[in-house]
């Protein structure tokens, strides 16, 4: 940890020495960084190159070029000797990127098993519109007019804010604007594309009024271990996400919090490797840079513990006694009083390991619907998450049964489940450490005790994986239910 | 697990005419405790886990109604100022167990617990650990 984050900060030091913001020219084509700070690569990709720098929120360069697909742009550091590349997705770009050379290809991490689909001719009914595509827009500007058609004279029909993420049904043919899939509006939504970020392949996308594109388009979606969507990395059944949108929904006129979440759990999740580096701390994203998305989101809650995470059982978190009663009001439990406190979009649900304890006197299933129940009546959207356990602990049938009845609250009340037992059983160990306090439930660590490289041999460690998938947990209920 | 440290107003203690002070705070208190290591000794076949975090304590009288993360209660019975013990049956499995419980300060306890299992009775499942003060309700 301290060697990592001696590097960054020597590295951090070195670039504020010989790097400065390079103003945009008019004529060029610049690349401003949105993210709070992202590594410049050697190539266009996260595997087999190197870190060569880092960029900085609010700094702007020149891009002298790009991959065929737009998805990374090689911009100009000024004097920094060799290549160096960034994923669109951390900035915004200023100008006409496909006026900018296409110099390589991109990373190859999209699907090449799946089929690929030829973008097709507007089909019959629904107005003349395009199906949406899978590439999407997200707007990066405070706020902005869409409009009737690909340009400023066009009709204002609908804001869009920042943040918000759309589907694209079509570009123009120059591909400076994209028309959206716009709240299954029939009419044509059209905005900017240097208004947002595109995520996936512009040029695949048809241009109305033209024949079938030559280019076929590739599915945009990269595939994450295991071989999940990155749409979807967790696998969360379709009907728990449509019901976590009208949760959602609820939680708006409620006036729940966008950009929190809060968590529900014990030890596993009151730990300083769980989470909190998001926050300011020095973690690697590895291969799963589209995670970036939720960290700037959720920025602010990662190091937040909150009041429904000390040592609970699923009883003892619904129950008034052991909230603190300097931050929560009497009657409240502590998840309840979490919920007033933080107002959050999304709570992850990690309990379950004092339960195993306790299983012969207190069952789990009433409470862990109390915990589901309460978020949904606050319109928070509860993430269910199982409980990872070392096979051979004599608790371990008692483990499977509190994992049954999280599955089974899950199913019954259809919210998202995060099944980490099961993702965990590939892991050394199922992703338990054998620790001489507690062999039973604690999350094993890498040897050095880094939970925030997503890159084997740290993926291996249960922290790490924990981390991973938290992540991602958050990341599939931004894309799939806070930005629809 | 982070111990957390008490609040300047620590819970009050009763003062008894004569002898000793009793650190048992007069109202409902929260404590936590840590993961406790099970120390078996004799012949065992598996090891046994109790429950940490937050432990809920009432006294009335000579009693110490303790309230631990499960839905059953403990009542111990006083046996000496600041000293509680208890002695039955186990809420979380099949077996007999006893407790004693020592108040330190206002801020502190310590837990003696010694469990055998009925399936298990050449083993005796010791913890001992330490709690911390949190809060009074």
């Amino acid at each position: 940890m301290f060697t990592l984050r001696a590097r960054s900060v020597a590295l951090v030091a070195i670039l504020f020495l010989t790097l400065a913001p390079l103003a945009a020219s008019a004529e060029s084509v610049t690349f401003t960084i949105a993210v709070k700070s992202v590594f410049g690569r050697s190539g266009p990709g996260f595997t087999g190159t190197t870190r060569l720098a880092s960029l900085f929120t609010g700094q702007a360069f020149p891009v002298t070029g790009r991959t065929t697909d737009s998805s990374w742009v090689h911009i100009d550091l000024g004097g920094w000797p060799g290549e160096v590349w960034v994923l669109v997705d951390y900035g915004t770009v200023k100008g006409d990127l496909s006026a900018v050379p296409a110099v390589a290809e991109a990373e190859t991490t999209s699907s090449t098993s799946a089929s690929t689909t030829t973008t097709t001719a507007p089909p019959p009914g629904n107005g003349g519109l395009l199906p949406p595509t899978k590439v999407k827009i997200t707007i990066g500007a405070k706020a902005i007019y869409v409009r009737s058609g690909p340009s400023t004279d066009a009709t204002p029909i609908a804001s869009a804010f920042k943040g918000q993420t759309f589907f694209i049904r079509a570009r123009n043919a120059d591909a400076t604007w994209v028309q959206l899939d716009f709240a299954g509006a029939k009419a044509e939504a059209w905005v900017r594309v240097d208004t947002g970020t595109i995520t996936g392949r512009l040029e695949g996308v048809p241009v109305p009024g033209t024949q079938p594109a030559a280019l076929a388009e590739t599915p945009v979606t990269t595939l994450a271990p295991g071989g999940s969507d990155t749409d979807n990395p967790l696998g969360f059944s379709a009907s728990a996400l449509a019901n976590a949108r009208a949760i959602a929904r609820t939680g708006r006129r409620l006036g729940v919090n966008a950009r929190a979440f809060s968590r529900v759990g014990d030890s596993n999740s009151e730990s300083s490797s769980f989470l909190a580096d998001f926050d300011g701390g020095v973690f690697d994203l590895g291969g799963f840079g589209y995670l970036q998305s939720a960290v700037n989101q959720f920025s602010g809650s990662f190091r937040r513990t909150g009041a429904a995470v000390q040592g609970f059982t699923s009883w003892g978190v619904t129950n008034p006694v052991y909230a603190d009663p300097r931050l929560c009001r009497s009657t409240e439990s502590a998840l309840v009083c979490e919920l007033r406190l933080q107002k959050p979009v999304v709570v992850l649900v990690m309990i379950g390991t004092n339960d195993v304890w306790v299983q012969g006197s207190t069952p789990s299933e009433p409470y862990l619907r109390q915990i589901v129940q309460n978020c949904i009546d606050r319109g928070a959207v509860p993430v269910m998450s199982t409980l990872a356990w070392n096979p051979k602990s004599s608790y371990y049938p008692a483990a499977l049964a509190v994992n049954d009845a999280i599955r089974k609250v899950a199913k019954d009340m259809n919210v998202p489940l995060w099944d980490f037992y099961q993702s965990a059983q590939s892991l050394p160990g199922q992703g338990i450490g054998d620790y001489s306090w507690d062999p039973h439930a604690h999350l094993s660590s890498e040897p050095g005790g880094q939970a925030y490289i997503f890159r084997d041999p740290f993926l291996q460690a249960g922290l790490t994986r924990h981390n991973l998938e938290a992540l991602q947990a958050l990341y599939t209920i931004w894309l799939n239910v806070i930005a629809q | 697990m982070t111990p957390t440290n008490p609040p300047p107003t620590a819970p009050p203690a009763t003062n008894t005419p004569s002898g000793p002070v009793s650190f048992v705070p007069a109202r409902q208190s929260v404590w936590e405790v840590p993961v406790a290591t099970d120390n078996m000794v004799g012949i065992c076949a598996s090891s046994l886990s109790v429950p940490y975090g937050l432990i809920a304590i009432t006294q009335e009288g000579n009693t110490l109604t303790f309230r631990d993360q499960g839905v059953g209660t403990y009542t111990f019975q006083q046996s000496a100022t600041n000293i509680y013990r208890y002695s039955g049956r186990s809420n979380i499995a099949a077996g007999n167990l006893d407790m004693t419980l020592t108040f330190l300060s206002s801020e502190s306890w310590v837990m003696h617990a010694v469990t055998v299992l009925d399936d298990d009775a050449t083993c005796q499942h010791i913890h001992d650990y330490t709690a911390v003060f949190k809060w009074v309700r």
